[in-house]
C-alpha cells in the first residue's frame, strides 16, 4: 500500500507532462446569453443595447429581455448595457473556449438614483446539468446559519441532523452520511463526518458563494455512493480575472440565540494571466437558548481560511491551494445516564492541499483535460468534561483525478470520462478500539448527453474498486475476522426528460448505486461518548447495492414554477448502526450499537413552486414526505429470557421504520419586493412523526413562524446587503425528529439574526 | 509575479511534505483493561459472577447493622479466556450502590480503590451495586447492576 502512496504524485506529475506535450492551441469559440430584468419590477427590460467593445459588436435584448452572442473567440470582453431611463452597466466577463457564459442582469432606473447591480454571472450548464436545486445571492444572506446544514435545511428534500449546534449534518431524501456526498468546489471534505452524528462538517457557510444539490447521472462524476446526490459548495468557482480588477467580499453577523457572531473577508486580486485568491473566517458562539432554558457544552469556536494562486495562460490553467479549518465545539450532556452527563468537547484541525491544472483543446476530440490532486490532513480529539480524552481520529486522504472533456460525437454530446482515485490512512485511539486502517480506492466513469428533440437524455456508469487493509489482523468475538476487504462494483444511471411543450416536461431517472463499507463500518470497536453508544463494527458486512427510480414534472414560466417529483428507492443491505437495545459488555452504562446491513426501502414526494401573485408579491412553496422502511430486522436477544449468553443474534421480516427519518414538510415563504427592500414572511411546518425508529419517540408536529427583511444599497462599485431575520417568532416550543438531543432539548427559541455583507 | 507563483507552489508542496510528518498523535490503543464479565469471590466461594450477555449469577448479601466478611472483585478477560485482577498502578476500583441509606461499602485503610471490599449492612431492603475499573481518569469497564440484599438481623 505504500508503494502505491508514493507512487501517486509521481504518476500526476508525468499526467500533466503528458498533457503538456499534447498541448495546441486551435481556437474554438464560445458563446454568451442571458438576460435583463427590471430591478424595482423584476419584469424583464426589452430593447436594451448591449455593446461588446473589444469585438466592436451590438445586440438588443428581445421583448423578454433575452440576449445572445454566439462564436466570440476565446478571452475578456467588457460588455455595456444601455437603455434610455436607466443607468449603465459596464460588465467584464470572461468568455472560454466552447462555453456559454450566461449573465443575469439587473438594470435600475434612473430615478433611483443608484448604478445598477450586476446579480452573478456563471458557465452555464446543458439542461440536464443543471443542479436540482440552488442556493445563492439574497437566498443564502437569509439563510445563512452556523453550519452547512442549517443553511440548507429548508430547501425541498432536505432535513438537518445534529448532536448540538455544531456537529449538524445534511439529510437528503432522508439519506445522510455516506450516501449524501459533501463537495467544496467538486473536491472531498477529508473529514470523518460522515461515520459519527457528533463529527463536524468542515465546510463554513459563511465563505460559500453557492451551494448546488446535483442528482441523477451527474453525480457518477463523484462517487458510486450518491443515491440521494451530492451537495458541492463552491467557495470561489471560476473566478474571471476582469480587467485586473481588485474584488472581495466582507460579510458579518450576529445572531441572538446563542449570542454567535461570525465574520468573513474574501479578496481576489488579478494580475495579468495571474489570479491570487484568499479568504478567511471567524465564528464564535456561547450555549444556545430555547424557550426552556440554555443547553449546556453548546459553544463553538471555528475558523476557516483559504488561499489559491492561480495562473491561466491562453492553453489553460494552473493553480495551487491552500486551506485550513479548525474547530472546538461541545457535545451537550447524553439525554439520560449514558456515558457523559456534562458533555464532551471536541478540537478538530484541518489541513488540505491541492493543486490542479487544465488544458484546452490537447487533442482535436478533446476539449479540456484536467488534473487535479489534493491531500487533507484531519485530526481530531474529543475530552471528557474531566479533561480527560476519550478518543482521537487522525484521517490523511488523498485524491488523484483527471476530468476529460471530449468533443461531440455523432448522437453523444457533453462527453466526458474520468479517472479517479483515493488513499485514506485512518488511526483512531483513546478508548476506542478500531483497528487502524489504510483504504485505497480506484475508479473510471463515463458521462454523456443524448438529443432527439424532444426527448433528451444523459447516462453515467462508474466502476470502482476499494480495498481496506487493517494494520492488524485479529478476531474479535463482537466485530469478527478482522482482514482485508476488497470491493468492485459499478452504478450506472440513465435520465430522460421529454418536453411536452414549451414549458412543461417530464423527467424519469433509473439509478443503480453502490456503497462499499468505510473503515468504521467494517471495524470499529469502542465507546463513543459524544454519540451516546458503545459502537461495534462488523468485519463480514456486504457491500450496499441500491436500485431507484425518479419521475416528475415540471413547469416553467415566467410567473409560475413548480416540480412535483416522486422516488422509489430499494437497498439491498443498508448499512447502518442498529441500537440493539441491549448494554455493552465493557460499559454496560452503554447501548450496544451494532453495524448491519438490512434491506429497506425509502419512497417519498417532493414539491417545490413559486408563483408571482402580482408584480410585487411572490408566494414560494415546498413540500417533502418520505417513508423508510426496513424489510428485515435483527433480533439480539429473547426478551423473556434473563440469560442470553448463548443467543445467536438472527434476521426476521420487518416493516419498522428506519431511525432518524424526516417527516413531512412544508415551507411557505411570501415576498414583498418594494425598490431596495424585500419583506418575507416564512412559515415552517413539519408533521408528527408517527412511524419512529426502534427505540426512537414520535414527535408532535409544529409551526413556526419568521420574518425576513433584506436591503441593498447599490453605488457604482460597493454593494451593500443588510439582511435582518427572526426566526421562530412566537417562541415556540418543538422538537425536530432528526435532532439527537430533543429528549432533553428542543429546538432554538426566538431568534434576531443580523447579517451583512458588502460586495466591492 | 511568476516569481511569487513559483515560490507560492514550492511553499505549498513543502507544507504537503509537513502535513506528512505532523506531530498529531492518537496514541493508539493503551492498555486498557479488557473486561468482558465480572465475579465476587468470599471466603474462596464465588457469590455472584456473570460474563458478557448472560444473568447475574448470585447477590451480594449483608445484615443490618454489620459488616459483610472480605470480597475479592475479578474480571473476565475473553480474549483470553481467564479471569484477572487489574494492576493497582494504573486501574482502582469505584463501587456504586444504588441506595446508600440501605447498604454501603468500606476497604481497609491503604486499600482504598484496591479491588477488595466490605459491604456494611444499614437497614433491611434490596438495592444494587455497580463496579467500575477506573483506568487512571476513565473507565474501562462497568459491570451489571449486581443484586445487594440487606437483611434485618433478627430475620437470620
Amino acid at each position: 500500500m505504500a508503494v502505491v502512496f508514493k507512487k501517486m504524485p509521481k504518476l500526476y506529475l508525468l499526467i500533466i507532462f503528458c498533457g503538456v506535450l499534447f498541448a495546441k492551441e486551435p481556437v474554438k469559440y464560445g458563446h454568451l446569453k442571458g438576460n435583463v430584468t427590471d430591478a424595482k419590477t423584476g419584469l424583464p427590460i426589452a430593447w436594451v443595447d448591449i455593446y461588446i467593445k473589444e469585438l466592436n459588436r451590438s445586440a438588443s435584448t428581445l421583448e423578454d429581455g433575452r440576449f445572445k452572442f454566439i462564436d466570440i473567440p476565446p478571452g475578456s470582453y467588457t460588455i455595456d448595457f444601455l437603455r434610455v431611463g436607466y443607468s449603465e452597466i459596464h460588465k467584464h466577463v470572461k468568455i472560454a473556449t466552447l462555453d456559454t457564459s450566461l449573465l443575469q442582469i439587473i438594470m435600475a432606473q434612473n430615478s433611483f438614483d443608484t448604478e445598477a447591480i450586476v446579480v452573478e454571472d456563471h458557465r452555464e450548464h446543458s439542461h440536464l446539468q443543471k443542479p436540482e436545486a440552488e442556493l445563492s445571492g439574497k437566498d443564502m444572506r437569509s439563510r445563512m446559519a452556523t453550519t452547512l446544514a442549517e443553511t440548507i435545511k429548508d430547501m425541498p428534500g432536505l432535513a438537518e441532523q445534529n448532536n448540538g449546534p455544531a456537529p449538524a449534518r445534511p439529510v437528503l431524501r432522508g439519506l445522510s452520511g455516506d450516501r449524501l456526498l459533501l463537495l467544496e468546489n467538486g473536491q472531498r471534505t477529508g473529514d470523518l463526518s460522515t461515520t459519527s452524528a457528533d463529527h463536524a462538517v468542515t465546510i463554513e457557510p459563511i465563505t460559500a458563494e453557492r451551494i448546488e444539490i446535483i442528482r441523477g447521472p451527474l453525480t457518477l462524476m463523484y462517487g458510486t455512493n450518491t443515491l440521494s446526490g451530492v451537495i458541492n459548495v463552491l467557495r470561489n468557482s471560476d473566478k474571471s480575472m476582469e480587467n485586473n480588477q481588485i474584488r472581495g467580499e466582507f460579510s458579518g453577523g450576529y445572531e441572538s440565540v446563542n449570542h454567535g457572531y461570525a465574520s468573513a473577508l474574501n479578496l481576489e486580486i488579478p494580475v495579468n494571466n495571474f489570479f491570487f485568491y484568499a479568504d478567511g473566517s471567524y465564528r464564535s458562539a456561547s450555549n444556545i437558548h430555547s424557550p426552556g432554558g440554555s443547553l449546556k457544552n453548546t459553544n463553538l469556536k471555528t475558523i476557516n481560511g483559504k488561499t489559491e494562486l492561480r495562473w491561466q495562460p491562453d492553453w489553460g490553467t494552473l493553480k495551487a491551494e491552500t486551506a485550513i479549518y479548525t474547530s472546538d465545539y461541545g457535545i451537550p450532556p447524553a439525554p439520560s445516564e449514558l456515558g457523559h452527563p456534562n458533555g464532551v468537547d471536541i478540537k478538530l484541525r484541518k489541513h488540505t492541499y491541492s493543486t490542479a491544472a487544465a488544458i484546452k483543446q490537447p487533442a482535436r476530440f478533446i476539449n479540456d483535460i484536467t488534473f487535479s490532486y489534493d491531500l487533507t490532513d484531519y485530526f481530531h480529539e474529543e475530552f471528557a468534561s474531566s479533561g480527560f480524552r476519550d478518543a482521537a481520529f487522525s484521517l490523511i486522504s488523498q485524491h488523484l483525478s483527471a476530468n476529460t472533456s471530449f468533443s461531440n460525437f455523432e448522437i453523444f454530446q457533453n462527453i466526458r470520462s474520468g479517472f479517479w482515485s483515493g488513499m485514506r490512512q485512518f488511526e483512531a485511539g483513546g478508548l476506542t478500539n478500531t483497528v487502524n486502517s489504510d483504504e485505497t480506492s480506484l475508479a473510471g466513469w463515463v458521462y454523456f448527453e443524448n438529443d432527439f428533440g424532444n426527448l433528451k437524455t444523459s447516462s453515467a456508469a462508474r466502476i470502482e474498486n476499494k480495498t481496506i487493509t487493517p494494520r492488524e489482523e485479529k478476531t474479535d468475538l463482537r466485530v469478527g475476522r478482522i482482514r482485508e476487504r476488497s470491493f468492485t462494483d459499478y452504478a450506472a444511471a440513465i435520465k430522460a426528460q421529454y418536453g411536452l411543450s414549451k414549458d412543461f416536461f417530464f423527467s424519469t431517472t433509473l439509478i443503480r448505486a453502490f456503497r462499499a463499507p468505510g473503515i468504521e463500518e467494517l471495524f470499529a470497536d469502542g465507546p463513543h461518548l459524544p454519540s451516546y453508544a458503545y459502537e461495534v463494527g462488523n468485519a463480514d458486512l456486504k457491500p450496499e447495492r441500491t436500485y431507484g427510480i425518479e419521475s416528475g414534472i415540471f413547469f416553467e414560466q415566467h410567473d409560475l414554477d413548480f416540480g412535483l417529483t416522486a422516488y422509489y428507492n430499494r437497498i439491498d443491505g443498508y448499512l447502518f448502526s442498529q441500537n440493539t437495545g441491549e448494554r455493552s459488555w465493557k460499559r454496560n452504562d452503554l447501548f450496544r450499537y451494532q453495524m448491519v446491513g438490512l434491506d429497506a426501502v425509502i419512497r417519498g414526494i417532493e414539491f417545490s413552486g413559486n408563483y408571482n401573485l402580482t408584480k410585487r408579491l411572490k408566494l414560494s412553496s415546498g413540500l417533502s414526505y418520505l417513508i423508510g422502511n426496513l424489510k428485515e430486522t435483527m433480533v439480539y436477544s429473547d426478551p423473556e429470557n434473563h440469560d442470553n449468553s448463548d443467543f445467536k443474534p438472527y434476521k426476521i421480516k420487518t416493516n419498522e421504520s428506519l431511525p432518524f427519518m424526516p417527516p413531512l414538510k412544508a415551507t411557505v415563504d411570501l415576498t414583498y419586493d418594494i425598490n431596495n427592500l424585500s419583506l418575507t414572511y416564512l412559515a415552517h411546518i413539519a408533521g408528527r412523526q408517527y412511524k419512529p425508529g426502534r427505540f426512537e419517540k414520535s414527535t408532535a408536529a409544529y409551526i413556526v413562524h419568521g420574518f425576513n427583511v433584506e436591503y441593498f444599497i447599490a453605488g457604482t462599485s460597493l454593494l451593500h446587503t443588510i439582511t435582518l431575520r427572526i426566526e421562530n417568532l412566537t417562541n415556540e416550543t418543538y422538537r425536530r425528529h432528526l435532532n439527537r438531543i430533543k429528549e432533553i432539548f428542543p429546538e432554538p427559541g426566538r431568534n434576531i439574526k443580523f447579517f451583512y455583507k458588502l460586495y466591492f | 509575479m511568476k516569481n511569487l507563483l513559483i515560490n507560492s507552489i514550492i511553499l505549498l508542496t513543502l507544507a504537503s511534505f509537513l502535513t506528512n510528518c505532523s506531530d498529531s498523535s492518537v496514541d493508539s490503543h493503551s492498555d486498557h483493561a479488557d473486561a468482558v464479565g465480572l465475579r465476587i469471590v468470599s471466603s474462596g466461594v464465588t457469590i455472584v459472577s456473570y460474563i458478557r450477555d448472560s444473568a447475574v449469577d448470585g447477590v451480594i448479601e449483608a445484615q443490618a447493622g454489620e459488616s459483610s466478611g472480605h470480597m475479592d472483585v475479578e474480571f473476565y478477560d475473553d480474549e483470553n479466556d481467564s479471569w484477572f485482577i487489574p494492576e493497582e498502578d494504573h486501574f482502582t476500583l469505584l463501587i456504586e450502590i444504588g441506595d446508600t441509606t440501605i447498604a454501603d461499602y468500606w476497604q481497609h485503610e491503604g486499600e482504598e480503590g484496591g479491588f477488595e471490599f466490605h459491604i456494611l449492612g444499614k437497614k433491611a431492603g434490596n438495592t444494587q451495586a455497580v463496579f467500575t475499573i477506573i483506568h487512571d481518569d476513565h473507565p474501562d469497564f462497568v459491570s451489571k447492576e449486581i443484586p445487594l440484599i440487606v437483611s434485618d438481623g433478627s430475620s437470620i
